[in-house]
C-alpha cells in the first residue's frame, strides 16, 4: 500500500469515529417523567422509577421513585424547584436534601410546593460529596 | 550646565515623581482572599452538630406538612396561628426561636394561615402602642388602639430532643422534632408532626 491509499483508508476509518463522538444523546421529550429530571453531575447508578404529581389542598404534590441500579451503597442530593404558568420561580428556594439508598433499593420521596402559584416541577441531583 | 539649568531639571523631575504619586489611587481592598460567599442551601456536613441545613430541613417538612393538613383543606378562613414555645431538651445550645421564624416565614408566604404576634413580638407592639397612645404625637382617630388586637385560635409549640451515641471513633446524633398545633378554645390537638435527622461522625485517624 503506498502512502496516499493508505492516508485514504485512514480517512475512512476515522469518520465513523468521529460522528460517533459527536452523537450526543438527544435530550428527553417535553412532558416525559425524564424531562422532569435536572442532573448537575453524571449519577449513571440512578434511575427514575414512578412519577406522580397532584394537588393537595391547591398546593402541588409530587412523589418520586428513585432506585439504585448498582450492586454498592450510593448517595445523592436532591431538591424540588417548583414554577409558576409563566415558568417563573414559585415559592421559596429548597435546601438540598440526601438521599441513601441500599444496593438494588428504590426509595420514595416526596415533594411539596409552598405557593399555590406552583404549577410545574424539576427534580434537581447532583454527586452527594 | 548652569545652576540655574541644573534647579529647573530638578524641579521637573520633582514635580513629575509627585505627580504620578497623586494620580496613583490605590483601589479598595475588597477581599483578603480568604472568605467566600457559600450556598446557604447546600448540605452542610462540616460538624454534626445542629446547623442552616436542620433548620432549613425541619421548617420544610413542618410547613409542607402543615400545608396538606385536613385543617387547611376544611377551612373556610385562614386559621390564626400563634407561636408559642420549642422546647430545646438536647445537650446543644439551639436557637429554637430561628427555627420557629423560618416556619412562620415560609407558613405565612404559602398565604394559607395567618399568624397572630406572639409573645416576643408582644413587647414590640406594646411600645408602639404606647408611643402612638400617649406621647401626643398622634391625632386619636389615626393611630392604633389598645384593645383592638385578634387572638389566635391556635396554638403552634413543640420540643426538640436528641439522642447521641458514641462507639469508638463513632459519634451518632439523632435529632427529633416534634411540633403540635393546639386549638385553644377546644384543646384539641388539630395536628402534629416529627422530623427526624441522623448525624454520624467518624473522628479522623490523623
Amino acid at each position: 500500500m503506498n502512502k496516499n491509499a493508505f492516508l485514504k483508508s485512514c480517512r475512512v476509518a476515522l469518520i465513523p469515529i468521529l460522528l460517533a463522538g459527536c452523537a450526543t444523546p438527544l435530550p428527553p421529550a417535553p412532558g416525559s417523567a425524564a424531562s422532569k429530571l435536572i442532573f448537575l453531575n453524571d449519577l449513571s447508578d440512578i434511575s427514575l422509577g414512578d412519577l406522580r404529581a397532584v394537588p393537595v389542598n391547591d398546593f402541588m404534590t409530587v412523589e418520586a421513585e428513585f432506585i439504585n441500579n448498582s450492586s454498592s451503597y450510593t448517595s445523592f442530593q436532591y431538591r424540588f424547584q417548583w414554577r409558576d404558568r409563566s415558568g417563573m420561580e414559585a415559592g421559596n428556594e429548597e435546601s438540598w436534601k440526601v438521599l441513601n439508598l441500599s444496593p438494588s433499593q428504590a426509595q420514595r420521596i416526596k415533594g411539596i410546593a409552598t405557593s399555590k402559584k406552583a404549577t410545574d416541577f424539576k427534580i434537581e441531583l447532583k454527586e452527594n460529596n | 550646565m548652569t545652576t540655574q539649568t541644573k534647579i529647573s531639571g530638578l524641579a521637573i523631575v520633582l514635580t513629575a515623581t509627585l505627580g504620578a504619586t497623586g494620580c496613583a489611587t490605590n483601589q479598595p481592598a475588597y477581599s483578603a482572599g480568604n472568605v467566600q460567599y457559600g450556598d446557604t442551601k447546600a448540605a452542610e456536613t462540616l460538624t454534626n452538630e445542629i446547623g442552616l441545613t436542620d433548620f432549613q430541613m425541619m421548617a420544610e417538612k413542618m410547613t409542607t406538612s402543615l400545608l396538606t393538613s385536613p385543617l387547611i383543606a376544611g377551612s373556610k378562613q385562614k386559621p390564626t396561628i400563634t407561636i408559642s414555645d420549642i422546647k430545646n431538651k438536647t445537650s446543644e445550645h439551639i436557637d429554637t426561636r430561628a427555627i420557629a421564624l423560618k416556619i412562620r416565614t415560609q407558613l405565612s408566604k404559602s398565604q394559607a394561615v395567618r399568624f397572630m404576634g406572639d409573645k416576643a413580638d408582644e413587647s414590640h407592639a406594646l411600645t408602639e402602642l404606647q408611643r402612638q397612645g400617649q406621647s401626643g404625637r398622634y391625632k386619636a382617630s389615626k393611630s392604633v388602639k389598645m384593645g383592638n388586637a385578634e387572638g389566635a385560635k391556635y396554638s403552634l409549640y413543640g420540643e426538640i430532643t436528641s439522642i447521641v451515641k458514641r462507639a469508638d471513633d463513632v459519634k451518632n446524633i439523632d435529632y427529633i422534632l416534634n411540633l403540635t398545633l393546639e386549638d385553644l378554645d377546644s384543646s384539641e390537638i388539630v395536628w402534629t408532626e416529627e422530623k427526624e435527622i441522623r448525624k454520624t461522625s467518624e473522628r479522623s485517624m490523623f
